[in-house]
């Protein structure tokens, strides 16, 4: 295939509006789906190709091969979209489509390369990466936010309906749709919750608007747009959904991308506590509130968000459903997921409705709790958490926080056996626990004993007896020394 | 079982050259008479003792084998699954393996032969797009690959139990041959030999089966993977730090211990590079196949700098190293991208026989 689009490149690029660096020597890089293998059934775009030409740094083109099940009209459907967008935006949020060709039976897409790491590894690299930090992490979302918060800001300028129109009635379709689809039997979603759902939907009466096609976070820019933007569903979705819908298809796949997952893997939670962060306690917080707001958003309409969280949800999990239907492991799996997510879904429903306050606690990020919750990156390293915390230093090694006094010198811990670790522990030169603030608990509480020692010993008559013998038994000493000189 | 005479590519006898005259239950050598039993449906064509355990690796072959036949390959498959072994299910079926095929302007009119075979994860999906010549070892891997394809309706597929030294294929008749993950057991099976020997024979059956013009795509390990040097161990011995050592000490090493040679050997970019142009390939390009050469999310060319400095800069993602590979991910942030392609872990090379 790829000596096949490569001539084709050759013999059309004098006709796309793109620049390159002549003279131009293709070079390819093949990327394919993450999802291609084999447990899911369907995909709309097989494999990715990077083009680079000479000793350029970045692709100039993308082509996508798309899968037997996309027909030409879809695609070209799809490209004429993306262009209004485009137009009516004012700047390419979507990489401006060059060419359609069908070559060899497959159609390919020949595309712009936009530059730069997409979302979820820019935000896995905040989170996992060597310089990975809280500071950086915070950054990485806010901009990531910011930047879907505009884009969608500006889709809802192209309205596909007259007129506002109220949603409850579709959205209590879905929530049926998706219960009978799952085949639900505790009751775990009942007609109350979908009435409330429906009835704080209708209460916010939303436009039809262009929206995003994908919904992966993995896929969303800045960065290599070589991504799934093809959709047979794309019609429906600007049509016939209430585009306010597409932020919240953001704010689902962003909490349940790998990176942030791994963090937080209760993030139904997550979503509910950043919606209700007034006070910005959490990373999450502020920028989630802030995107809201740009969508034109009341963020003290708590009940109406939550309903929009939850008709988004039946939608993705739906289309979930809708991939893996051929795969009856892999389904009963995620219905059995979908069933402790819903009843999650609907347990934060009943507290926002009757105002009690989320519990935060679990939200408010440090390192330590990034630390100890990353599963797969560097846990075989030793980490130093803090250093000096009244003379010892913290260090986080292999899921424990081991605090060693700073009188022990330098200690590689992956060297150290277990057996001087616990003699360490005797002679209280080292505490083990399993999170910071315990082994911090440790250290003051030994800290304190200490002290009351030195102070009761300091005040004891024995003390004092003692003190004085020493003080004799210097004077004879030196006494001593001098005649002997 | 379905008895196809039509045979698409000419056999012939791997001992001795001979014509082979084809049968429902034995194929004769019209030269040296030797006759080869066809078992389950697959012509066993080994000229060494055929015994290999293959991929599979069930404890009862036959067992199994009737199992494929009553309850399906897949469920078959599962049944044998081994805890911290390779999914085999998912190697059997995963679209990517066939990830190299998109080098190619593969089209219906293609003979494939597939060389190591296994479980027809790259063979019978292959077979889908053109005619595919599934070649294993093990006769064992071979049925099921026979009975996979009955099963999944493939009649442009045949196979065969073979040994990749002594291909029972006339000459100039594949359009591509595929190596994935096979060359580097070939010597497994031929204790007397010197191993490199061993595979630059099999490296050569395969050039002398492929038409002039045609390819070869070779998947294999990195002796010199960055990870060995930080004690990950070698996947063929399970041994730390063998492939680094030379190959004496290796041996010794082997010898010690799991009391057995060390044959499953493994070469640096240059010396594939030199054993496929010793076998007469010419334009040698060599990838890099990321994550593994079974199942690659991205396939990068190792001769262009940029682009692996690219992939590394923009697309490489940090939570796929875990544990002890969470060095490696550092390594590579800043390594020269030349020092990365010669420490990567899976090659992929493709070779291209002179059209004269």
């Amino acid at each position: 295939m790829i000596p096949l689009i490569e001539r084709y490149i050759y013999e059309h690029i004098s006709e796309w509006p793109i620049k390159f660096q002549q003279p131009l020597s293709l070079s390819a890089m093949v990327r394919y789906s993450k999802e291609d293998d084999g447990l899911v059934d369907r995909f709309w775009i097989g494999q990715v190709i990077f083009w680079f030409t000479g000793s350029a740094s970045h692709p100039f083109l993308v082509t996508k091969i798309m899968d037997s099940s996309v027909g030409f009209e879809l695609v070209k459907k799809v490209e004429t979209i993306q262009k209004e967008v485009n137009e009516n935006i004012g700047y390419n949020l979507f990489p401006q489509i060059f060419d359609l060709a069908e070559l060899s039976g497959k159609i390919i897409l020949f595309q712009e390369a936009v530059q730069g790491p997409n979302f979820e590894i820019a935000l896995s690299r905040a989170i996992y990466g060597p310089e990975c930090s809280l500071s950086l992490m915070s950054r990485v979302i806010q901009s990531q936010f910011k930047e879907m918060g505009e884009a969608f800001k500006r889709l809802q300028g192209i309205k596909t309906s007259d007129k506002p129109l109220r949603w409850g009635n579709w959205a209590y379709r879905l929530g049926q749709d998706f219960k009978n689809n799952c085949d639900f039997d505790t009751g775990c979603l009942t007609d109350a919750h979908l009435n409330e759902m429906r009835k704080a939907i209708d209460s916010l009466p939303m436009y039809s608007h262009m929206m995003l096609i994908e919904d992966h976070v993995a896929n969303y820019f800045p960065g290599l747009r070589g991504v799934d933007q093809i959709d047979p569903y794309l019609e429906e979705m600007i049509s016939q959904w209430p585009g306010t819908i597409g932020a919240f298809r953001f704010i689902i796949a962003f909490f349940r991308a790998g990176p942030i997952v791994n963090i937080f893997n209760n993030w139904l939670d997550a979503i509910a506590v950043a919606i209700v962060d007034r006070d910005g306690e959490t990373i999450f917080g502020p920028p989630v509130r802030s995107m809201l707001k740009q969508v034109g958003l009341n963020l003290e309409q708590t009940n109406v968000i939550w309903a929009l969280v939850m008709v988004t949800y039946f939608i993705r999990v739906q289309r979930e459903l809708g991939f893996h239907e051929k795969n009856v492991f892999v389904i009963n799996r995620l219905k059995a997921d979908f069933e402790q997510q819903t009843k999650k879904l609907v347990e934060i429903q009943e507290r926002l409705r009757k105002n009690k306050r989320l519990d935060f606690t679990p939200f408010i990020l440090t390192k330590e709790k990034i630390l100890e919750q990353m599963p797969l990156s560097n846990e075989e390293l030793p980490h130093l958490i803090e250093e000096g915390y009244k003379r010892f230093n913290i260090v986080h090694y292999r899921n424990k926080f081991y605090a060693m006094a700073q009188v022990l010198g330098p200690l590689d811990l992956t060297q150290t056996k277990e057996s001087t670790i616990s003699e360490y522990q005797k002679h209280n030169l080292c505490f083990v626990a399993d999170s910071v603030n315990t082994v911090k608990e440790l250290i003051d509480q030994f800290k304190r004993i200490e002290a009351l020692e030195k102070e009761l010993t300091e005040s004891s008559i024995w003390f004092r007896v003692a003190k004085r013998i020493n003080r004799l038994k210097g004077g004879v000493l030196r006494r001593k020394m001098k005649k002997g000189k | 079982m379905v008895y196809s005479p039509l045979k698409k590519v000419m056999y012939r006898c791997p001992h001795c050259k001979g014509d082979i005259e084809i049968g429902k239950d034995y194929w004769h050598c019209t030269l040296c008479r030797r006759k080869f039993e066809v078992r389950r449906g697959v012509p066993i064509l080994n000229v060494g003792s055929g015994s290999a355990r293959g991929f599979i690796w069930a404890d009862e072959p036959h067992t199994f084998l009737d199992t494929v036949e009553q309850k399906g390959w897949q469920t078959a498959l599962e049944n044998v699954q081994k805890p911290n072994s390779p999914n085999k299910l998912q190697e059997a079926i995963a679209p990517n393996r066939l990830g190299f095929k998109f080098l190619f302007d593969l089209d219906r009119s293609w003979k494939v032969l597939d060389i190591g075979a296994g479980t027809g994860g790259v063979a019978c999906q292959l077979a889908k797009e053109c005619f595919v010549v599934a070649l294993d070892k093990s006769w064992y891997d071979a049925i099921f690959m026979h009975l996979r394809a009955q099963q999944e309706g493939l009649y442009e597929f045949e196979v065969v139990s073979a040994d990749a030294i002594a291909l029972p294929f006339v000459s100039n008749q594949f359009d591509l041959t595929i190596m994935i993950g096979s060359l580097e057991w070939v010597p497994t099976s031929w204790p007397g030999k010197e191993a490199r020997l061993v595979q630059l024979k099999a490296v050569r059956e395969a050039y002398r089966v492929l038409k002039p013009g045609g390819n070869l795509f070779l998947g294999i390990e990195n002796r010199y993977f960055l990870g060995y040097f930080l004690g990950i161990p070698e996947p063929h011995t399970n041994l730390k730090y063998i492939s680094l050592l030379k190959r004496e000490k290796a041996e010794a090493l082997s010898q010690d211990l799991r009391g057995s040679s060390y044959r499953e050997l493994t070469h640096s970019k240059d010396d594939y590079i030199k054993l496929l142009k010793e076998a007469g390939f010419e334009k040698i390009e060599t990838f890099w196949l990321y994550p593994n050469y079974r199942t690659p999310h991205y396939i990068i060319p190792l001769d262009k700098p940029k682009i692996i400095k690219f992939f590394v800069d923009n697309l490489l993602d940090p939570r796929e190293f875990g544990g002890k590979e969470y060095c490696l991910y550092q390594f590579y942030q800043f390594l020269d991208p030349i020092m990365i392609a010669n420490h990567i872990r899976d090659f992929g090379f493709l070779g291209c026989r002179p059209k004269k």
